[in-house]
C-alpha cells in the first residue's frame, strides 16, 4: 500500500527497498510507518499517508493480490520472468552468475 | 507381500519419472537456479548436478520397474531421497525460505513438502529392505534345495 502510494511520487523503489530491508522488524512490532518514513522526507511522508488512504490505491493493491493468488505467489518478494509466453518463478537466493546464465539463454532464444 | 512390493516399485518409479520429466522438459538452468538457492554448492557443481541429476532420477525410475537390479535401484533411490530430505530439512530449519525444486519451480519448502518427502523416503527404505530380504530368501531357498539334493544323492 505504502510502496504503491509512494510510486505516485516516483519513490516506489526507495520505499519498497526500505520495507524489505526492515521487514524483520516491522513484521514483528507492526511499526510499518516508521520503516516507510526512513525512505522519505517529512513532506513526502504526509503525501504518501494521504495517498495510501485513497480507494484507488486500495483497488490497485487488490488487483495485485488477485494476480499474485492466480500465479500461486506465497511470499514476498517473488520474481517472475516471462519469456515467449512462459512464466518462470525465480527462486529466492539465486546467485548472480546462475541468474545471468539463465537470462543469457532466454535472450539468445529471442 | 508380492503385490505390496509391486505397488511400491510402481509408485516410486512414477515419482522419480515425473521428477525427471519436470526437469528435463525445460532448460537445465531452471533446475540450476533451484539447486543454487540452497547455497550449498559452487557454480560449477550446481551446473553439473543440474545437468545430470534429472537423468539419474530417470534411470532410477526405470530401474525400479526392471525385473532385475532392484537392490541397486532401490538403494540409489533411498540414498537420493535421504540426501534431498536432509538438505530440505536443513534449509527449512535455517529459514532460507526457498523452493524445493523437487518437481519444477515455484514450490516452497513447507511442512507439507517435508512430510511428502519423508513418506517417500520411508517407502524407499521399505522397498530396499524388501529387495534385500527377498534376494536373501531366494538365495537361502536355492542353497537349501541344493543341500537337500546332494544329501539325497549321498543316500
Amino acid at each position: 500500500m505504502y510502496a504503491l502510494a509512494a510510486a505516485k511520487l516516483n519513490k516506489y523503489d526507495a520505499v519498497a527497498d526500505a520495507l524489505f530491508a526492515q521487514q524483520s522488524s516491522w513484521a514483528v512490532n507492526g511499526k510499518l510507518e516508521e520503516a516507510v518514513a526512513k525512505a522519505l522526507s517529512a513532506a513526502e511522508m504526509q503525501k504518501v499517508k494521504a495517498l495510501a488512504k485513497d480507494p484507488a490505491t486500495a483497488a490497485e493493491v487488490d488487483r495485485d493480490i488477485a494476480q499474485a493468488r492466480q500465479l500461486g505467489v506465497t511470499r514476498t518478494p517473488t520474481v517472475y520472468v516471462t519469456s515467449k509466453g512462459r512464466q518462470y518463478p525465480i527462486p529466492p537466493g539465486t546467485s548472480y552468475p546462475i541468474l545471468k546464465r539463465f537470462f543469457d539463454e532466454l535472450l539468445s532464444q529471442q | 507381500m508380492r503385490y505390496l512390493l509391486i505397488a511400491l516399485r510402481l509408485i516410486l518409479a512414477v515419482v522419480f519419472g515425473y521428477a525427471a520429466y519436470t526437469k528435463l522438459s525445460q532448460s537445465y538452468l531452471v533446475f540450476a537456479m533451484s539447486i543454487d538457492s540452497y547455497q550449498l554448492l559452487p557454480e560449477g557443481a550446481v551446473l553439473l548436478v543440474a545437468r545430470w541429476l534429472p537423468w539419474l532420477e530417470l534411470a532410477v525410475g526405470i530401474g525400479l520397474l526392471l525385473p532385475w537390479g532392484l537392490r541397486i535401484s532401490s538403494t540409489i533411490a533411498t540414498l537420493l531421497l535421504a540426501a534431498f530430505f536432509a538438505i530440505m530439512v536443513r534449509s527449512y530449519v535455517t529459514g532460507l525460505g526457498i523452493d524445493c525444486g523437487c518437481f519444477g519451480l515455484g514450490e516452497a519448502i513447507s511442512p507439507g513438502t517435508l512430510i511428502r518427502d519423508g513418506i517417500l523416503l520411508a517407502l524407499t527404505v521399505v522397498l530396499t529392505v524388501f529387495a534385500f530380504l527377498r534376494k536373501d530368501r531366494n538365495q537361502a531357498a536355492s542353497e537349501s534345495a541344493s543341500v537337500s539334493a546332494s544329501w539325497q544323492r549321498t543316500q
